[in-house]
């Protein structure tokens, strides 16, 4: 049985008909040690910088899953998104936070680290550009409390070498939650 | 669990009143008592018509979804012959569900755990093994069936209830209709959501958010989500002040059947001039200015659908958020998105799903029209997730703030003296705008609790049981 009309699959995340960049390639440690950096960055919760790591034709993209039989696939919506953002309005998000008076909302912010682990790397009909599918683990604790609030995503994101360095070109976000166990998500994945 | 019967009070409450009439407040506890959580459970949503979904969700003769109807959990099919049923996900054996899916399309649903199979109407199909009989003899075919809500929809939105006693859903939205209408029945083609809703789970009751939308509170936009504005999001610029925030004036209208709205000015003068918009006809400004998530397409269509009076009020005081009794939220207006091109918006609706005293769990479906250009339909999912939801630069607010109202209301100190009410003293009442069409108590000027205190009179009557 084919997905319901508003449900998509995860578009092209079996990746294997790409070619792999091996982990002896010196570009595959380039793009592992970009997400790690960029992991830090958003986890010391230095935005600005974190925007500088993305290129101006980003597309930042979660969409909205549901739990549904086998049969229909992984059960992602095409268009019911969490983020579907350019880089404009994730420059607006940032500028919420750390450019207003009243960013309260992650004031006091939450202490969150990022996982970021399975890096697999291939090449793609572009010279510079590159698939790089990633897991995330993200741990989130908030003010007083002592629990530990976690989303765990793959990431697909498409990164472009460019003489500065390695930038975001796209990332797709698929949560493994399809309910979000957490009051509100003014953090990025 | 201790019944509560008209007027009766908590003892550990001083004799104070849940609801407290006379000096409009109503005891915090209200948030965090497990016994009232109980009350809720047998007088209130047992009883109300609820919003269980949009008919565009289960488009085809065998599409199906799992939902919530308090914490009693539904199936929404649409059956063999279209007809939309609201079912509860329990088998009559054992009490399985029968429907684990969220979503899908079947013939039938089967219970994983014996096999007795359920047509989409709810209707008991057989069970294996049957010549054993092994749904033995106290029972009817018929009596083994899936239990039934009634089920009626208004403007595509999905109602369901499991009492017989309740008025129709049109008695039970009463005025509040017409203003739904103009909210969600412009067009002749009608909504679509753009996929299944959001959830996110806030720890806090569910009330804090009902109250909010279906009390359409106005004020806490000011402060809550102020940010906003300093962005200079929302035709604001950051220097704004209280008093010229826009919509700071308006019309709140709230109704006995608990539901509200809040309606807003719309200023043409800044995009035609003064003179210019003084003189425009409504019908003018609907064209210049299609309502959010429409085209000036769709607005010819809506002139042949809607009169001179409903095309008046939505040019220049249309609804932009409320509610409908006791958890559905209602939104729509304009959202620009900072990349320029077509004017994007937030345009949907919410709903609060208790999850024991102290969780919710909020919905979030978004909709746009379904006859609306593919690159609208885009613009929107974008500028919905930038508004709304648990990553909207709106809503990400309200989630902050509800768990601490919540924690707030738990203490022992804090049940005691001023402290052990949430009020609503400061209320508008009738006051109407000149030759307004609408129904429901019409309460023009800088908003205040007319709404909210609407929502907490309604709930007064389902926990002391005078509900119908």
């Amino acid at each position: 049985m084919n997905a319901p009309a508003t449900l998509t699959n995860a578009p092209d995340c079996d990746l294997t008909s790409l070619d792999r960049v091996r982990a002896t390639d010196p570009i595959y440690w380039e793009l592992h040690e970009f997400l790690e950096d960029e992991a830090t960055l958003l986890d010391e919760e230095r935005l600005n910088e974190w925007l500088d790591l993305l290129s101006d034709d980003l597309r930042y993209w979660m969409p909205v899953r549901v739990g549904v039989n086998r049969a229909m696939g992984d059960g992602f919506s095409r268009r019911m998104c969490f983020y579907n953002d350019t880089k404009s309005v994730l420059a607006m998000r940032v500028r919420r936070l750390v450019g207003t008076r009243s960013g309260w909302v992650e004031d006091p912010p939450s202490r969150v680290s990022r996982f970021v682990t399975g890096i697999r790397v291939f090449r793609t009909q572009k010279s510079n550009e590159y698939a790089a599918e990633s897991n995330l683990l993200l741990t989130r604790s908030r003010t007083d409390l002592g629990e530990v609030k976690l989303l765990t995503a793959r990431r697909r994101d498409v990164l472009r070498r460019m003489d500065k360095g390695p930038q975001i070109a796209r990332r797709e976000i698929y949560l493994n939650q399809t309910t979000i166990d957490m009051h509100n998500l003014a953090i990025f994945l | 669990m201790m019944p509560l019967s008209k007027g009766a009070t908590f003892p550990s409450s001083a004799g104070r009143p849940l609801v407290d009439v006379e000096r409009c407040e109503v005891l915090a506890r209200v948030l965090t008592d497990p016994d009232i959580y109980e009350l809720e459970r047998q007088k209130l949503w047992r009883k109300c018509w609820l919003m269980v979904g949009h008919d565009s969700e289960i488009p085809n003769n065998g599409d199906y979804m799992s939902r919530y109807m308090g914490d009693d959990t539904v199936i929404v099919t649409r059956d063999g012959k279209g007809q939309i049923r609201v079912l509860l996900n329990s088998c009559s054996h054992r009490g399985m569900a029968v429907c684990r899916s969220e979503m899908g399309h079947a013939a039938a649903f089967v219970c994983p755990y014996h096999g007795w199979t359920y047509g989409l109407d709810g209707q008991f199909r057989g069970l294996p093994v049957a010549h054993q009989k092994m749904q033995g003899e106290l029972l009817t075919k018929a009596e083994l069936g899936l239990k039934r809500a009634r089920v009626a929809t208004h403007c595509g939105m999905i109602f369901a209830t499991f009492d017989e006693k309740a008025p129709s859903l049109i008695e039970w939205l009463g005025d509040a209709a017409w203003y739904l209408t103009l909210m969600y029945g412009r067009s002749e083609g009608g909504l679509e959501v753009l996929g299944p809703p959001q959830r996110w789970v806030i720890e806090g009751n569910w009330k804090l958010g009902a109250e909010q939308f279906v009390g359409g509170d106005s004020y806490h936009v000011y402060t809550l989500h102020r940010s906003i504005f300093e962005l200079g999001l929302l035709g604001s610029t950051a220097d704004i002040t209280l008093d010229s925030a826009p919509a700071a004036m308006g019309l709140d209208i709230s109704f006995p059947q608990g539901h509200s709205f809040r309606c807003a000015p719309t200023d043409f003068s800044p995009i035609f001039g003064k003179d210019r918009a003084a003189t425009m006809t409504a019908r003018e400004k609907l064209l210049a200015l299609p309502p959010p998530g429409m085209t000036p397409k769709l607005v010819e269509q809506m002139f042949e659908r809607f009169d001179d009076d409903q095309l008046r009020v939505l040019a220049d005081m249309p609804p932009t958020v409320g509610g409908i009794f006791p958890n559905v939220g209602t939104h729509n207006f304009l959202w620009a998105h900072p990349d320029g091109g077509i004017l994007g918006a937030a345009y949907g609706l919410h709903s609060f799903v208790p999850r024991g005293p102290n969780k919710v769990e909020w919905w979030n479906w978004q909709l746009v029209e379904k006859d609306s250009p593919e690159e609208l339909k885009e613009r929107i999912s974008e500028t919905c997730s930038m508004a709304v939801g648990p990553t909207g630069m709106l809503e990400a607010d309200d989630g902050e703030c509800w768990p601490f109202m919540q924690r707030g209301a738990q203490g022992a100190v804090a049940a005691e003296g001023i402290s052990a009410t949430i009020k609503y003293h400061v209320r508008i009442g009738e006051k109407r705008p000149p030759n307004w069409p609408g129904g429901g108590l019409l309460s023009e000027g800088f908003t205040k609790d007319d709404g909210q205190w609407a929502f907490w009179l309604r709930y007064k009557d389902f926990i002391e049981g005078d509900t119908w």
